[in-house]
């Protein structure tokens, strides 16, 4: 008996030395390859700061493409990040069916304002080429010096407190290892959202080429690795396609509009003599739709007309070349974005956008997956899609394997709007305070 | 030690053709069973042969009542999503399954039982919101099973037995739902029962020589038609509609069992038992749950699972005329594919080691307790098709690692 006992005994702990696991091992870091992301920094734009649904929000920031190659590689990146809902005027989703979009009254407020180094994601919305080397403040960047002072460039400079200088001397004040550029697609979607008005042109190629090449020669004298992309077609968003788009489901392959010559004429949806067709833009989605009668045309600020397209197609097409020439020339690696963006363009019986991780991806509207309300920036989902093109190049040309981000697994981050409801007596509640400030 | 245990035949089997999945079907039905490590097929004249070989109750005299319950706590923990090794531990949870007998002599040989026992009764609940919520949160399968059987010993070496299974079973399956690309996620839970699935099991008992018996013992399939209801919860009013809902309908065909076991009188004292059971689970090749409202997708999941069997091994020693030691040993091969396992089932092949007791109270009376320890094999899954996404589709790779404690008291009395 005292044995058997024994014996139980035994294996009682032979039991209990099962409940310890074989150890895994921790992943071994990523490997980056000759890339070397200690110190990684983006500049960019409203697409690399994580702009989306036409506000700055952190909860989109964090899904912003340079976040998301950030974390993949496990480099630390800081952002200057603003609370939900953000900068304002956040669209949101009121109902799906009709599709109708509000902005979100409220702002948040700029979280890390006090982090005391330059951010490592100095994508500033609304920037231009020029602003890079350039602008410090809301008042002296290309806009401001037109006469709309962009904030956002206070917002991510600081230069109040740093006096650091542009976006480019914040990211050498960083001594960076590895640095992103994607800019210049300002330079063209300006001219292009605006229907051609506001700027008139686009950057004249001159100056882009001047301007990129002195932005390409001081990026490579920071002694990091540096890999740019270049600028995918703006007549492809659905800022663009989806309201001549569904005009044209409709049946409806004419529209009365101002054209940039100022006349009212009655314009074709399809693809013109020149092979580009009309364009009107999302700000002209309203109900009841004009342009039905000469009457009421879509006015001008709406309309890209065909030979506006033209206008900027030619020009995304010159500034990729001098993008792709000068990144050959510095080494840079170069990520055509405009070609990845092209295989998700869907086409009627032609092309279908692509299917990734299972989730079909084109640039229809919402419903595509790619792009977020604003019909310019990119979903959540899209940045990652975005993040992959770039990690494919850091991988070919640094020899590194960082994994690519399984796209499924960011969430979906368009948002949907409360309902606007009043309080018991029937009153709107506005905080005290509110309306202490209004300007008249 | 009962030298009547010697007596038996044939052996029998395991359990219920009903299980929704390996992991959930409960096949400790007796606490004497357990010690032995299941091994009990061969075993008769025991009032769990009701369940484990319905020709073992051939030799049961007069009047056997027998009752009791199995505390079983199962742990779980899984690490990833690779390449993460972040840990997250299913949430704890006891199962206290129950099993009754009753058996009647009606005349010599001619024995009527009647059992009531919970086959499955397992259940699986991670926290709402840890990294593979988009495949499970909860899954939860009760049954409860009635066993009319009746047994004839048709020589003094060789009994049958056959019964009828009727079972009744409600299922519960959780997990979170995504609205990409729009922001959010809600819970859609499916939930199912059914009041009357019927199967049948086969014992035959057979004793070639005195020092020992064999057992074999048949449960049939049994097709399960789930009735429900689909619901969710945290769904944006604005796509109220949109997110599949309503009743439901869902089938499932539990596994063919057979069981073959022997067992061995080695001296007056010692008896060993071994059983080889085989389980039939490639009945369970998909998961489909059809919505009635036709504008909804159905869902149809491949499930794939494999034919395998589980090996047994038991020992009794009767230490005195009133205190038998027992202990036992399984090996139970696991039968889902790499690919499919998923936290809702974190299966995976298993070592049992098992041991106990019974005394007797007075010479009607007995006591039997047991414990089970079951340690699950580390199970990596590298190409797994169970997806964490919530939309489109991310392989929920990563390693799970299991336990189990199992307490078992049964009550025999005998009038």
């Amino acid at each position: 008996m005292k044995r058997l006992l024994l014996l139980l005994a035994a294996g009682l702990l032979v039991f209990s030395g099962c409940e310890d696991r074989s150890e895994l091992t921790a992943p071994p870091a990523v490997n980056t390859g000759s890339a070397n992301f200690t110190r990684y920094v983006a500049i960019g734009n409203s697409l690399t700061a994580g702009y989306q649904s036409g506000a700055l929000y952190e909860s989109g920031q964090k899904y912003g493409w340079a976040a998301l190659l950030a974390k993949q590689t496990g480099a630390s990146f800081a952002m200057p990040t603003y609370s939900d809902p953000g900068s304002g005027g956040r669209l949101e989703i009121r109902s799906l069916s009709p599709f109708t979009l509000v902005p979100n009254a409220g702002t948040g407020t700029p979280t890390n304002t006090t982090y005391a180094a330059p951010y490592n994601n100095l994508g500033v919305p609304g920037a231009l080429l020029y602003d890079v080397m350039n602008a410090t403040n809301a008042g002296n960047c290309a806009s401001g010096l037109a006469g709309s002072p962009n904030p956002f460039f206070d917002l991510v400079l600081r230069n109040s407190a740093f006096n650091l200088g542009s976006q480019f001397k914040h990211a050498k004040a960083l001594s960076p290892t590895f640095l992103t550029l994607w800019i210049g697609n300002n330079d063209v979607l300006g001219y292009a959202t605006s229907g051609g008005t506001a700027p008139a042109a686009p950057t004249p190629f001159g100056t882009f080429n001047a301007l990129y090449t002195q932005l390409a020669d001081s990026v490579a004298s920071l002694g990091a690795n540096v890999v740019v992309a270049n600028i995918p077609s703006v007549t492809d968003i659905p800022f663009f396609t989806t309201v001549g788009g569904q005009f044209v489901l409709n049946g409806v392959t004419k529209v009365w509009a101002v054209t940039s010559s100022g006349d009212t004429a009655y314009v074709s949806l399809l693809p013109t003599a020149n092979g580009a067709p009309n364009f009107i833009t999302l700000k002209a989605s309203t109900t009841p739709p004009t342009g039905f009668s000469k009457a009421t045309p879509f006015p001008n600020s709406v309309v890209l007309d065909s030979g506006e397209v033209v206008t900027a197609q030619t020009a995304i097409a010159q500034f990729n070349g001098v993008i792709q020439n000068l990144a050959t020339a510095k080494n840079f690696g170069f990520v055509d974005m405009n070609t990845a963006f092209k295989s998700y363009v869907y086409f009627p019986g032609v092309s279908n956008g692509q299917v990734v991780d299972g989730i079909r991806f084109t640039n229809i509207f919402v419903t595509g997956g790619l792009f977020s309300l604003d019909g310019v920036h990119p979903s959540n989902q899209g940045a990652a899609i975005i993040a992959n093109e770039f990690i494919k190049v850091i991988n070919s040309k640094f020899g590194a394997a960082i994994p690519r981000i399984n796209v499924a697994t960011v969430p979906g981050g368009l948002n949907f709007g409360k309902k606007i409801e009043f309080n018991s007596f029937g009153l709107p509640v506005i905080p005290a305070g509110a309306l202490d400030n209004l300007y008249f | 030690m009962k030298k009547t245990s010697l007596l038996c035949t044939l052996f029998v089997l395991m359990m219920f053709g009903n299980t929704l999945a390996g992991g959930f079907q409960i096949n400790e039905h007796g606490a004497r069973a357990m010690a032995m490590g299941g091994a009990f097929t061969a075993m008769v004249n025991d009032p769990s042969s009701l369940y484990f070989n319905v020709a073992g109750m051939a030799g049961l005299r007069g009047w056997n009542a027998s009752g009791g319950t199995t505390i079983i706590a199962p742990a779980a923990s899984f690490r990833g999503p690779s390449p993460s090794i972040t840990e997250t531990e299913m949430e704890k949870q006891l199962f206290p399954p129950i099993h009754l007998y009753l058996t009647y002599e009606i005349s010599d040989g001619l024995v009527a039982g009647l059992s009531v026992n919970n086959p499955f009764g397992l259940g699986t609940k991670w926290a709402d919101n840890w990294v593979g919520r988009f495949s499970s949160i909860e899954a939860d399968l009760q049954t409860f099973s009635i066993q009319p059987s009746i047994a004839y010993k048709v020589a003094d070496n060789f009994s049958v037995g056959v019964g009828l299974l009727y079972n009744v079973a409600t299922v519960q399956l959780d997990r979170a739902i995504g609205f990409a690309p729009f922001q959010g996620e809600g819970v859609i839970r499916l939930e199912g029962s059914e009041s009357g699935a019927i199967g049948f099991h086969l014992g035959v008992a057979y004793q070639p020589f005195s020092a020992l018996s064999l057992g074999l013992s048949y449960k049939s399939e049994v097709e399960y038609s789930f009735e429900g209801t689909a619901k969710t919860e945290g769904v944006p009013s604005a796509l109220t509609g949109r997110v599949p809902e309503g009743d439901i309908e869902a089938t499932f065909v539990s596994p063919q069992q057979f069981v073959f076991g022997l067992g061995y009188q080695v001296t007056k004292d010692l008896l060993v038992t071994a059983d080889y059971q085989y389980v039939g689970w490639s009945s369970y090749d998909s998961l489909k749950v059809d919505f009635k409202n036709a504008a909804y997708t159905d869902l149809a999941s491949a499930r794939l699972y494999e034919d395998t069997y589980i090996l047994r091994f038991g020992a009794e020693y009767g230490y005195s005329d009133k205190l038998d030691l027992r202990c036992g040993f399984l090996i139970d091969n696991n039968p889902v594919p790499d690919e499919m396992v998923d936290p809702s089932l974190p299966d995976s092949d298993r070592l049992g080691f098992s041991f106990g007791f019974g005394y007797k109270l007075s010479s009607s009376l007995s006591l039997d307790a047991s414990y089970l320890y079951l340690r699950f094999a580390e199970r990596t899954v590298t190409d797994s098709d169970v997806n964490y996404a919530s939309s489109g589709f991310a392989p929920f790779n990563g390693t799970y690692n299991s336990t189990g404690n199992l307490f078992s008291v049964t009550f025999n009395y005998s009038f």
